[in-house]
């Protein structure tokens, strides 16, 4: 047979592989510098710069875990063994190169613009506008350059990973277009297009899919290449990888509500998410099962091998997870866990365990190989897997011990029916919680400058492999596929209908769940008494957002006797139609804030503000001393009343011209009421604003209350 | 913003469509890995190991 020669290229893989570990450095030290500042307030600098306060550099930690240390592992999985599994060169060396050099751009640009406090104020997705369309853009370049090499392949079947790869392309494009959606008020500024209840329900269906598309499906794809690869052996049962990825695909989708039990969010919307989140249950330890069965026979290899013993952790951390995540999904062990420490510690098992391991695993694979010759120190590798196991059990344990220690404090009542526990006696006693999980974070990020070394200095040894030559046939014009093949040669040879029907698959629960919302009023009953933001309420909310204060404070008030007692009413979803974007929050480090309007005189705000610890004692809360001294830039007073009016908002017509003028003569009420506590502020500060939001918050629904 | 529906009638269909979609599909792949070829199967999951 006439065999075609052509050359795997490794300078790809090599780049990405290189991007993982620097950019797993620098997202975890921001990781581990975050965690320290929940244990020791200082360590904010906020009395010196705005940039480094916990709000902005939580995002940073997070954006670049996910998509600067997991998005290059999964590019590094993608560019070694796609041109394996089909053996043909990725299509275009060009495309390549651009993938490479813009997601780095964008990742640089992500973390400049976080800490400067450009936000859409969504997690895991507050990149502004321009970046998103940058991100959009160099998907499609990666997506065109898979294709191409798909298209172009000499192997007709295409092996699970890659239908995982090709799932997960489909689907985060479709979730980062829905969720990104937003009207510009500026070069770094825009408003999310959807609000309240219904931007709750996109971000969450995004936010969820984004840890099921971008940090579980990829994996998969990597789990499905390199652990046979590793162990010697194919996957343990390829019908099972079948089912494994038609059913999580299916059902991830629908997910997304649970991170809104007890929300506003309609109840059926609550309850699809609850049911379809048990039954993610069965397909995740399935394709854990079959992860793990692959070793079978192979299991005095995983005393050897650090690779197998990354590979091994990393998946039984995948079913942690993937058992975890169903369970906090019910309705009463979610009342425990939403907004607590528990979260934190389910997506570090997954991120800690489940994606650093996987990259660990295949890095500690890849690289001897790509310079031809042995890894440097098998016990060094060993040991950082030791760090790392040890650090994840040593960060998770105090995390989940926090959330039932907090849980148990909040809904504890007197024999008089009052509260037990003030919020800072909560936070008071968690914050050793929070300086072990530190320690925790500390020791696997040592372990990862370990394997850091061990990396360089494999590198050092050996030769770097920049092509390898390999031959194969063509693939031949006309195929007969053998009996009872039908299903297999209709869907499985064939990438673009095998991309088309994944979009469908994954579309299908997007459009269950979100268009009903969309569609029927009664799904977010309105209040008359809920009037839009008065334009300096509106620029106060918008540096809430800068500031990221949603990453510690929730506005959504759970049905339950003990947060009813401590922060008011329950919330409504009629009361945040106008709150583009939603700022619900999903983690209480501090008190919700949905009624905290009237709760105190503005000089609290003002002197807790300028040192929380003055009004709250022991908080570990930030300082902000710089909104006293800038200004408030009013400029923008226009451009963000017209982009609200053009999302629905009714401001009345014309509003531009006159917005200014009310937003100076509310400034100077707040500024004569601080007076009257003997504080001199001028009104153009931007601490002005913010109280005056402050104070809005909650204050609809009350007024209507006081009426009745 | 006017454009909504008035009424919610008959959302309790709606998880019901989704189970029966569900059901239905998951039976499909079912159906389906049990007609592959055994042959192709064995081909298919061996090609991480050959590369070479």
């Amino acid at each position: 047979m006439y065999l075609e020669k052509f050359t795997y290229d490794n300078r790809l893989p090599k780049l990405f592989a290189y991007a993982t570990i620097f950019w797993g450095v620098v997202g975890m030290l921001a990781g581990l510098i975050a965690a320290l500042q929940l244990a020791f307030p200082v360590l904010n600098f906020s009395e010196h710069l705005p940039n480094l306060a916990f709000g902005r550099l939580r995002p940073v930690h997070t954006n670049a875990v996910i998509f600067a240390f997991v998005g290059n592992g999964i590019f590094t999985a993608v560019y070694y063994s796609i041109p394996r599994l089909l053996k043909t060169p990725m299509w275009s060396k060009a495309l390549g190169k651009i993938h490479f050099w813009g997601w780095q751009l964008i990742i640089v640009a992500a973390a400049v613009t976080l800490l400067l406090g450009y936000t859409q104020g969504k997690e895991y997705a507050e990149l502004e506008w321009p970046i998103d369309i940058a991100i959009t853009l160099i998907w499609v370049v990666f997506g065109v350059n898979m294709f191409g090499t798909i298209l172009t392949r000499r192997e007709r079947h295409l092996y699970v990973a890659i239908w995982f790869f090709i799932g997960s392309w489909v689907t985060v494009a479709m979730l980062h277009i829905v969720n990104s959606f937003a009207l510009p008020a500026g070069l770094f500024k825009s408003y999310s297009w959807y609000a309240g209840v219904q931007d709750a329900l996109v971000q969450w269906w995004y936010g969820h899919n984004a840890v099921a598309f971008f940090l579980t499906t990829p994996y998969l794809g990597l789990m499905y290449y390199f652990l046979p690869k590793a162990a010697e052996r194919p996957v343990y049962s390829y019908r099972l990888s079948i089912v494994h990825f038609w059913s999580l695909i299916f059902l991830y989708i629908w997910a997304g509500p649970h991170h809104l039990l007890y929300t506003a969010v309609p109840d059926w919307a609550q309850s699809l998410g609850t049911v379809f989140s048990i039954m993610l249950l069965l397909p995740s330890w399935g394709g854990m099962l079959n992860g793990l069965f692959t070793l079978r026979g192979a299991w005095d290899k995983v005393r050897e091998s650090p690779v197998l013993k990354f590979f091994v952790v990393g998946v039984t951390c995948y079913g942690m997870s993937t058992f975890e995540g169903p369970m906090m999904s019910l309705k009463n062990v979610n009342a425990i866990s939403h907004y607590s420490d528990w979260t934190v510690a389910h997506v570090h098992i997954g991120a800690l365990g489940w994606n650093g391991f996987m990259t660990f695993g295949m890095l500690y694979w890849l690289l001897p190989r790509l310079f031809n010759t042995k890894l440097f120190s098998q016990k060094l590798a060993s040991a950082h897997f030791w760090m790392g196991t040890l650090g994840i059990v040593i960060y998770a344990v105090p995390m989940y011990w926090s959330a039932f220690r907090s849980y148990f404090m909040m809904k504890s009542f007197t024999p008089e029916g009052q509260l037990e526990y003030q919020f800072m006696d909560v936070v008071q006693t968690i914050v050793p919680f929070y300086a072990l999980r530190a320690l925790g974070g500390g020791i696997y990020l040592f372990g990862l400058i370990l394997m850091v070394y061990n990396i360089a200095k494999t590198a050092q040894q050996g030769r770097f492999v920049a092509t390898e030559e390999a031959e194969a046939a063509p693939l031949p014009k006309t195929y007969h596929a053998p009996k009872n093949a039908i299903w297999h040669s209709l869907i499985e040879r064939k990438p673009l209908i095998l991309l088309t029907l994944s979009l469908l698959v994954v579309s299908i629960g997007g459009i269950m769940e979100l268009i009903p919302t969309f569609l029927v009023k009664s799904n977010i009953p309105t209040i008359s008494s809920v009037k839009p933001y008065t334009p300096l309420e509106l620029q106060g909310r918008d540096i809430y957002i800068r500031e990221g204060c949603y990453n510690c404070h929730s506005q959504q008030i759970r049905p339950f006797r003990y947060e009813v007692a401590r922060y008011g009413e329950y919330s409504k979803g009629g009361e945040s139609v106008y709150d583009h974007p939603f700022q619900w929050g999903s983690k209480r480090t501090g008190p919700d804030l949905a009624r905290v309007g009237g709760k105190y005189p503005d000089s609290w705000h003002f002197y807790h503000m300028m040192e929380p610890s003055s009004m709250a004692q022991n908080s570990i809360m930030p300082p902000y001393p710089f909104l006293f001294e800038d200004d408030l830039n009013t400029g923008t007073t226009n451009s963000k009343i017209h982009a609200m009016r053009k999302l629905g908002v009714p401001y009345p017509d014309g509003y531009e011209a006159q917005a200014n003028e009310d937003l100076m003569k509310q400034a100077k009420e707040i500024v004569a009421n601080l007076k009257t506590a003997d504080i001199e502020i001028e009104p153009q500060k931007e601490i002005v604003a913010l109280i005056a939001y402050l104070q809005r918050l909650g204050k609809d629904i009350k007024a209507e209350t006081a009426q009745k | 913003m006017a454009n909504y529906l008035v009424t919610i009638d008959g959302v309790a269909l709606y998880p019901v469509i989704s189970l029966v979609l569900f059901v239905s599909f998951f039976l499909l792949v079912s159906v389906w890995i049990f007609r592959i070829n055994k042959s192709e199967l064995e081909h298919i999951e061996k090609l991480p190991l050959d590369d070479k």
